[in-house]
């Protein structure tokens, strides 16, 4: 469905199948894997029919989650390439983070954020997929160091890939009408980091996808900008490797 | 099997204290290597008292049968062939649950009161409560725990818990016919491993000592060795046992550590999203891109 002809399409059908599929596994997993690792949270078995079923079901969505990541990573990787652009991006993040967003530079369609987000959960889902094989007792029977190495690297790492997708989600609901991209597929076309733009941004829903990462707010000043040496104005043109430029004047 | 007529001191994943008011004296077995003629009585009386029946198996060049510990054998002998002082020794040992005073097993259980230890220092596995996720195996110094085939339970030496909470003696001491297997206070037990390794001291046994190790707080079940500084010698009966600190670690610092991290977080997201409020599309663009709308609109029309 597309609800405004205009809207810019960002993912498809079947990349938000993907994504749903990673994201569904991933909360399964924490809510049977968080009961093996702090006694406060045993109560969560109790949603998989009790402990001994939320341990015969926890590896199983595991690799479920480990296969769909791999289709996900697969496919994205490459937009995910760290630039220069991304470390300016990353070096002003504190700033955006603050309420000012003056000085981010344009991106592509993921900023340096989602980029090293995108890298670190990737890293987190190897390490999962490696260490919860070498303690799942039910179809392996490792060397005891190996299943202790893998029972200490398990649970710190399924920590810091919680709190990963904590700051995934928030940033979903912090950057406004990030989320519909999640469920349609597209955004508005005041959405992207340079709305003023020409070229795909602007080109409706049945379109190439749209090919930037989220708006990253509006100067209200132009700032100045080192760069062309002169205030910037808001409707800078794109890198030119990703917008074929028209020559519109700003 | 846990028999709840016994305090419980020590429970497995709870955070709170167990019960802690009734004091009663720390039991421990003692296992008098230097005295064991190998006959595997104590192996069928722990098989006959707990009704489990292991498979006959095969003759693997050794006596040992069954050759490891299982669901269907809480305890095994294990026989080495070595050369100390140029003789050939034959080394017996009967292996089993240690019930540390600090156990690895109960350390790594993540459910609650799957592994209980009693006041008298025997730790038991509540297979009610187990979840079959192995975990004991994991944290046990020893490698003791065993997870059945069939109903993928952990199982081990309960030190005939339900024989010891009335009054009687676990079956492998009761049916010992050299009396290598001794029961009592743990007290006491030191006291009869002491005499024990003077009389072989003096028989030429230097090194003769007992096997409590610290690293685990000490065991309830103990062994008079004759060379107590070379304990691997005896199937590799470990020098230093202690938890991993791999274990330590993940049962550990990770749990407060992560849960804080976490709980931060949560509360950071919702802190910033108060004081910053949300990241939005600014009326400025949206009215800009009515604007355009607009001009195209008309534009078309015009070209009509």
């Amino acid at each position: 469905m597309i609800r405004d002809p205009k809207d810019l399409k960002r993912y498809t059908a079947s990349e938000r199948l993907n994504h749903w599929t990673v994201g569904i596994s991933f909360i399964l997993l924490a809510l049977s894997g968080l009961p093996f690792f702090h006694p406060a949270f045993f109560p969560f078995t109790q949603f998989f029919g009790g402990p001994v079923w939320a341990r015969i079901l926890h590896p199983y969505i595991g690799v479920l989650m480990a296969l769909a990541f791999l289709v996900i990573f697969l496919r994205f990787w490459q937009l995910n390439r760290l630039t220069a652009v991304d470390k300016a991006w990353l070096k002003n993040a504190h700033k955006m983070v603050d309420g000012d967003d003056h000085d981010m530079p344009e991106q592509g369609k993921y900023n340096g954020g989602q980029k090293v987000m995108f890298w670190a959960l990737a890293l987190c889902m190897a390490l999962m997929t490696a260490s919860g094989l070498a303690i799942w007792r039910a179809w392996f029977g490792f060397d005891i160091t190996v299943v202790r190495l893998g029972a200490v690297v398990h649970a710190p790492t399924a920590a810091v890939m919680i709190a990963l997708i904590m700051v995934h989600v928030y940033a979903a609901i912090w950057v406004k009408g990030t989320v519909r991209a999640m469920w349609y597929g597209t955004v508005t076309r005041a959405w992207p980091s340079s709305t003023t733009a020409p070229g795909t941004a602007r080109s409706p829903a049945s379109d190439a996808q749209v090919r930037l990462s989220p708006r990253i707010g509006r100067p209200v000043d132009p700032p100045f900008d080192p760069l062309l040496n002169q205030k910037r104005t808001r409707c800078r043109p794109f890198p030119s490797s990703l917008q074929p430029w028209t020559g519109r004047p700003c | 099997m846990a028999l709840q007529s016994l305090d419980i001191v020590q429970r497995s994943a709870t955070t709170t204290p167990s019960t802690q008011a009734r004091k009663t004296i720390e039991v421990a077995k003692l296992i008098d290597v230097t005295t064991c003629i190998g006959c595997k009585a104590c192996q069928v009386a722990c098989s006959e008292w707990n009704d489990l029946r292991a498979d006959v198996g095969t003759c693997v060049g050794t006596y040992d049968n069954p050759t490891d510990l299982s669901d269907q054998a809480w305890t095994v002998m294990r026989f080495s062939e070595t050369e100390e002082n140029g003789k050939l020794e034959w080394l017996i040992r009967k292996d089993g649950c240690m019930h540390c005073a600090d156990p690895g097993c109960l350390k790594a259980c993540p459910s609650p009161g799957a592994i209980i230890q009693y006041a008298n220092g025997i730790v038991d596995f509540h297979q009610e409560n187990c979840i079959g996720c192995g975990y004991c195996v994991t944290g046990c110094p020893f490698n003791v725990p065993r997870l059945s085939k069939t109903d993928s339970k952990a199982y081990k030496c309960s030190l005939c818990s339900d024989r010891v909470a009335v009054g009687q003696e676990p079956a492998c001491v009761k049916t010992c016919p050299t009396g290598a297997i001794q029961f009592g206070s743990k007290e006491d037990m030191k006291e009869v491993a002491a005499t024990r390794i003077t009389d072989l001291k003096k028989r030429g046994f230097d090194q003769a000592g007992l096997y409590d190790p610290p690293g685990v707080g000490g065991t309830h079940v103990m062994y008079v060795l004759h060379h107590a500084d070379k304990p691997t010698l005896y199937a590799n009966l470990p020098l230093n046992p202690a938890v991993s600190a791999m274990v330590s670690i993940w049962k550990g610092l990770t749990k407060p550590l992560a849960i804080a991290s976490l709980a931060a977080l949560s509360l950071g997201s919702l802190f910033h999203y108060i004081s910053k409020g949300p990241n939005e599309v600014s009326k400025e663009t949206e009215r800009e891109i009515e604007d355009e709308d607009r001009a195209e609109a008309a534009r078309k029309e015009k070209q009509a």
